[in-house]
């Protein structure tokens, strides 16, 4: 009897502090990834939990680094290490021989946490955040998962800011970024989450409605051989040439930035119809043009008259 | 056992509940919201930009080529041309003419950003390598070593933003060093752009870049903090439509998005604070356009028990302001950072002479301060000698009193003043000038 009640004691225990576990064999990141500051072109960066090692006597989780650009091309971005210290509920990142604290879920509001910049090999070279709010998200199964709303307190180039959930981490990236270098590729925000115990789609991935391993391709940069608008940009006015064999042009639409109709025409009649648009601001315009079996989208840009 | 194991599981369901309410829960409702400093821009929204004379930056082109001249941008006067009118007109045509901003907002419209670019030089190198634009993180570092720090004619050129402007693939990329260098900027696609006259497209790019460099940060999100809190945050929706639903468009330069044409005026005042020298090296690139000059304090001359704000106007941006009362006993706020101060005093009884200051700071080009004058709540008794203001007021005034010597009170050409007062007295000495004006009130003031 004493061994039955011990045997439950402890699996008492392992109910209440050991249900949360990060990184499980398998577990899988999903972070959109942005190829530039002004196109769609859209792929995803994959972080994948593959085994585990002990490093300093640590158990550890090796998570593996995947790009996956908008044409689908993958490329292997090397692994990353990391910690989670259940009696402490802190979670660790290896870097340079040492490791460093990522998540604290031990702070309440006001607290500071400090986190290593990932690229420096100086020990001070750090980003700090303030605890804004802590609170608590219920998941399927009754899963209750411990939430952080923090925020870089200090000017510093890398940032590590927003929601942060237990098991899932920072809902921006899993690790501090370097905000310059999204200009040039950015991996950020989380789409989803999954592992044996908890599925998430993020909110902000949510609005688009899209699966996790979704890549979308810039239109403007989908080159429509058979069918063409020039010059774009343009000043004055732009020509669509139809070269499509057979077909013909059923309607023309063009909405400007913000999805707003600006004109309409039906069946335009020459192979080279030309679009006069001298009244229009300069800016960003989309052109819809429908033949009898396809859509076609055009991204146009109206330039400054001066040139 | 029945009895035994039912008490354990109650036990066990005891213990999770008691678990989990030990968790603390905090309001969410603004968990973004930035403290007040004297660097929060959010306190200086009521500067007026038209009141600051246009700050001029220098920039530089660095142009990367092939070595076999083959898919490069020309060196030629034609493309100098483009360069050196074309891309710098467009460039400075998103600085003086923004519009207003797509998403909700706190900010008033700005359309002069009051910051324009002129181009100090254009260079062209040969390397195949960094012809092909890089993401990694040392391309910019290297650029900047090879062809600015260990060139001869160009490691001199420090007073200049470098820009480096390279090929790859369809899509355009860019990237600046850090917030407030001045050090490099990349940016990709220049000969695709050039080839079919698109200014558009390497304008929005060369302009958030430079917004980096001027102390802007993405506005994207709540990952990334921007320091200012009329810059909102968007779902994730870098294009509309792009993908397909998406909504709503922001149009900040410093977000993600098609057009990129509008600026708060919280960012405004980032970049004139970084230009001023406030953060950064980026100062040192600015040729013309700073002019020291104190605002005028705006506010009543008499402050009753209901407190009194003293606004400021012509303000430049980017300038920051602390402000001070004295003497410090007769007020219950005595400091604060913002560009107006509202006062209290510090009780119905307090009355007599007090004095409102605030110190202007222009980061490296020093301080300078403007000081008004002010008369707090009841006075009994006023002995006026020289008008240093334009309302007076007590229960009794005497004018000039017997305190004054000499035994004079002029009121000079073009001033105005008023007494209020129960009961004023006039003695010899008293004096209007041709052009001064003065007027008597028995009601109104501090009752």
């Amino acid at each position: 009897m004493k061994i039955f009640l011990v045997f439950i004691l402890i699996l008492n225990s392992c109910l209440v502090f050991g249900q949360i576990s990060w990184a499980p064999i398998g577990a899988e990141w999903y972070y959109n990834y942005r190829e530039g500051v002004q196109t769609s072109a859209t792929g995803y960066y994959l972080l994948k939990s593959i085994k585990d090692t002990i490093i300093d006597s640590k158990e550890c989780k090796v998570l593996s680094r995947t790009l996956v650009n908008s044409k689908g091309i993958s490329f292997n971005d090397g692994q990353s290490v990391i910690y989670y210290n259940s009696l402490e509920n802190k979670i660790f990142r290896y870097l340079f021989d040492n490791f460093y604290l990522l998540y604290d879920f031990t702070k309440t509001a006001g607290d500071t946490i400090v986190i290593k910049e990932p690229n420096s090999t100086i020990s001070y070279d750090s980003i700090v955040t303030v605890v804004d709010s802590v609170g608590i998200e219920t998941f399927p199964d009754n899963i209750q998962l411990k939430l952080l709303y923090v925020r870089s307190v200090e000017e510093s180039k890398f940032n590590f800011g927003g929601k942060i959930i237990e098991k899932i981490g920072n809902l921006g990236f899993m690790f501090p970024f370097n905000s310059l270098a999204c200009d040039a590729g950015c991996s950020l925000p989380l789409r989803c989450y999954n592992d044996d115990q908890v599925n998430f789609v993020s909110q902000e991935h949510d609005v688009v409605q899209v699966p996790c391993d979704f890549v979308y391709t810039d239109a403007s940069l989908v080159k429509t051989a058979d069918l063409s608008v020039y010059p774009n940009p343009f000043t004055n006015s732009f020509t669509i040439k139809n070269g499509i064999h057979g077909e013909r042009i059923l309607s023309i639409d063009l909405f400007d930035l913000y999805g707003k109709p600006i004109l309409h025409e039906d069946h335009p009649l020459s192979k080279d119809h030309e679009i006069n648009f001298c009244n229009y601001p300069v800016g960003l315009y989309y052109l819809k043009i429908k033949t009898g079996s396809k859509t076609f989208t055009f991204k146009l840009i109206k330039n400054n008259n001066i040139q | 056992m029945k009895k035994l194991t039912f008490t354990i599981i109650l036990f066990i369901i005891i213990k999770v509940s008691i678990g989990q309410s030990n968790f603390e829960c905090y309001t969410l409702e603004d968990p973004y919201e930035k403290s007040a400093t004297c660097n929060n821009w959010n306190n200086y929204s009521a500067v007026d930009p038209n009141n600051t004379p246009i700050k001029t930056v220098r920039i530089t082109f660095h142009i990367l080529q092939k070595a076999n001249f083959t898919g490069n941008f020309p060196d030629n006067s034609t493309s100098r041309n483009w360069l050196s009118v074309n891309l710098m007109n467009a460039i400075n045509g998103r600085m003086g003419s923004r519009q207003s901003m797509n998403l909700p907002t706190s900010s008033p419209a700005i359309a002069d950003c009051r910051i324009r670019f002129t181009l100090a030089n254009i260079y062209f190198w040969q390397n195949d390598t960094d012809w092909s634009f890089q993401i990694t993180d040392s391309y910019g570092d290297n650029l900047y070593t090879k062809y600015v720090t260990s060139q001869a004619g160009v490691a001199n050129k420090t007073n200049s933003i470098h820009i480096f402007m390279s090929e790859n693939d369809a899509i355009r990329h860019g990237r600046a060093n850090n917030f407030g260098s001045k050090d490099w900027i990349t940016s990709s696609r220049i000969y695709s752009d050039y080839l079919i006259n698109d200014t558009y497209g390497p304008a929005s790019i060369i302009s958030h870049e430079l917004g980096h460099a001027m102390g802007l940060h993405h506005t994207w999100s709540s990952f990334d903090n921007d320091f200012c809190n009329d810059t909102p945050t968007n779902p994730n929706c870098w294009n509309v439509n792009e993908p397909t639903g998406c909504t709503p468009l922001s149009n900040n330069i410093m977000d993600y998005n098609a057009n990129q044409n509008a600026l708060t005026i919280c960012q405004i005042n980032r970049m004139h604070y970084f230009l001023l020298g406030g953060q950064g090296n980026i100062s040192d690139c600015v040729i013309s356009g700073v002019s020291v000059q104190n605002p005028a304090i705006v506010g009543p001359d008499l402050i009753c028990s209901t407190g009194a704000t003293y606004t400021l106007s012509n303000l430049q941006l980017g300038v920051t302001s602390t402000w001070n009362t004295s003497p410090t006993n007769f007020f219950q706020n005595n400091t604060g950072c913002s560009n107006f101060a509202s006062i209290l005093p510090i009780s119905s009884s307090v009355g007599g002479a007090g004095q409102v200051s605030f110190i202007f700071d222009w980061q490296k080009y020093g301080t300078s301060s403007t000081s008004k004058n002010l008369w707090v709540g009841k006075v009994n008794q006023l002995d006026i000698c020289t008008f240093d203001r334009n309302v007076y007021q007590a229960d009794n005034i005497f004018s000039p009193g017997t305190s004054c010597q000499p035994m004079s009170a002029i009121i000079s050409n073009g001033k105005s003043v008023t007494m209020i007062g129960g009961a004023i007295t006039l003695n010899g000495g008293f004096e209007v000038q041709l052009g001064g004006t003065f007027e008597v009130k028995n009601t109104g003031g501090c009752q």
